[in-house]
């Protein structure tokens, strides 16, 4: 890299944060004077309005970022042939062993919690389906000394489960679609939207946040054990 | 004391990244991210963004550290040169 | 105070991460590099969300003021996607590691055109 490319690339930087740190500075920074609370809790009845946006305003957003991890398992598991199972060579201690078979149904329960309560509550279908991809990484790393008996769930099973929520995704779309004419409607189609914070509320929310934690969660599953058994 | 506290996560974070940048170790500069990202994730609550931090609590801290780790293990044994 | 301390980070972050894509010669740091630039834009972006005399976007009674919600959702979406793109770049890495034997930018001699 030649001194005149880096000397650009540095003013190039500082001009962008004396903008942006303007910006900062001089921007309004008073409290939102739409206070859109009431309206996230008429339309969706969730209160995790992040939720709300996810799942029900910008649902087609997140149809695409589902979109977007199938396609990286499945190029992932593309790329990675298994041929041989190289692991890591190492003697884990038998505390290792014996506790992380106490861990992983706690990790599972917490990751299925976090997905049922993504709609009263911080967290979601995302975070729920990350926890549960973690307990595979847990159980990846302390038992998967290679070969394919060493697989949470077999890997067909995988593939099934995965295409299996994205056509459930799908399929609440076209719900949505059926009754009240637009793709992915939660309200309109006349669901129950129950009363703001109960498990059971918010219409297809709760429906949204499992299809997609288990969606995530296989498909990150899918990807760490390819990358394990390259 | 908030503000105190923001100034020195801040510091922290540049000073973590900085180590990610230059460290001489490979396998340090991924343990100092997963260190980088539990950082962040503080940040993201003083920041009322309780999603978004514990998004990113699982994500960066959690599997994106087990990615690296099995990746530099499987490019590990030629050129040893950690650069 | 606090924003313009998370905004200076924020540009100091994007400034490492330029540094270390463009300095460093090892892939799997580069990608690291490429985290860190990741994580100035999701700094970036939930500080714009921000308010000072807000609360948080669970919303316990509806009269309060809360943050705003959509600069949460995007930053939601991009850690995700770029946890797996993450995994694409480092199974990719491996890929040329097993074809080249070498992960070092500067050795891969046939790769430069």
């Amino acid at each position: 890299m030649s001194r005149i490319s880096a000397a650009v690339l540095v003013s190039g930087i500082i001009v962008f944060g004396v903008i942006i740190a303007f910006e900062l500075a001089v921007a309004p920074r008073t409290a939102d004077p739409l206070n859109h609370a009431p309206l996230t809790l008429r339309d969706t009845g969730a209160v995790n309005a992040v939720s709300a946006i996810l799942f029900d305003y910008r649902a087609l957003d997140t149809l695409g970022e589902a979109t977007v991890i199938l396609m990286t398992a499945t190029v992932v598991a593309f790329l990675t042939p298994r041929a041989k199972a190289s692991m890591l060579a190492v003697r884990l201690s038998s505390i290792v062993l014996y506790g992380v078979v106490l861990l992983l149904p706690f990790i599972t329960i917490l990751g299925i919690a976090v997905m049922a309560h993504g709609h009263v509550s911080p967290g979601g279908g995302f975070t729920g389906g990350v926890i549960v991809a973690t307990s595979t990484v847990f159980y990846a790393v302390v038992y998967s000394v290679g070969g394919q008996q060493s697989y949470v769930i077999a890997p067909a099973a995988n593939k099934l489960i995965e295409n299996t929520a994205m056509t459930a995704f799908i399929g609440v779309g076209l719900l949505g679609l059926g009754l009240a004419g637009s793709f992915l409607a939660n309200a309109q189609t006349g669901i129950p939207l129950g009363t703001p914070g109960e498990l059971l509320s918010a219409g297809t929310i709760p429906m949204l946040n499992l299809i997609s934690g288990v969606k995530v969660g296989v498909g990150l599953g899918i990807i760490v054990m390819s990358l394990f058994l390259e | 004391m908030l503000e105190a506290a923001v100034v020195l996560l801040c510091l922290f974070l540049v000073g973590v990244s900085l180590y990610t940048v230059n460290s001489s170790s490979v396998f340090a500069a991924i343990i100092a991210m997963g260190v980088f990202s539990i950082i962040l994730t503080v940040l993201f609550v003083i920041l009322k963004a309780p999603d978004v931090a514990m998004t990113e609590a699982v994500i960066g801290a959690g599997l994106t550290t087990a990615f690296f780790v099995i990746a530099l293990d499987k490019t590990r044994d030629t050129d040893g040169g950690h650069r | 105070m606090i924003v313009l301390t998370i905004g200076i980070t924020c540009i100091v972050l994007t400034g490492i991460g330029i540094y270390g894509l463009l300095r460093r010669t090892h892939m799997i740091r580069m990608v690291l590099c490429f985290n860190i630039l990741e994580a100035a834009a999701l700094l970036g972006l939930v500080l714009i969300a921000y308010r000072p005399d807000a609360r948080s976007p669970i919303l316990r009674a509806a009269t309060d003021v809360h943050v705003l919600p959509l600069p949460h959702a995007l930053a939601l979406t991009a850690i995700v996607i770029g946890a797996s793109l993450t995994a694409l770049m480092l199974t990719l890495i491996v890929r040329v590691h097993r074809s080249h034997g070498t992960v070092l930018v500067d050795k891969l001699k046939d790769w430069r055109g």
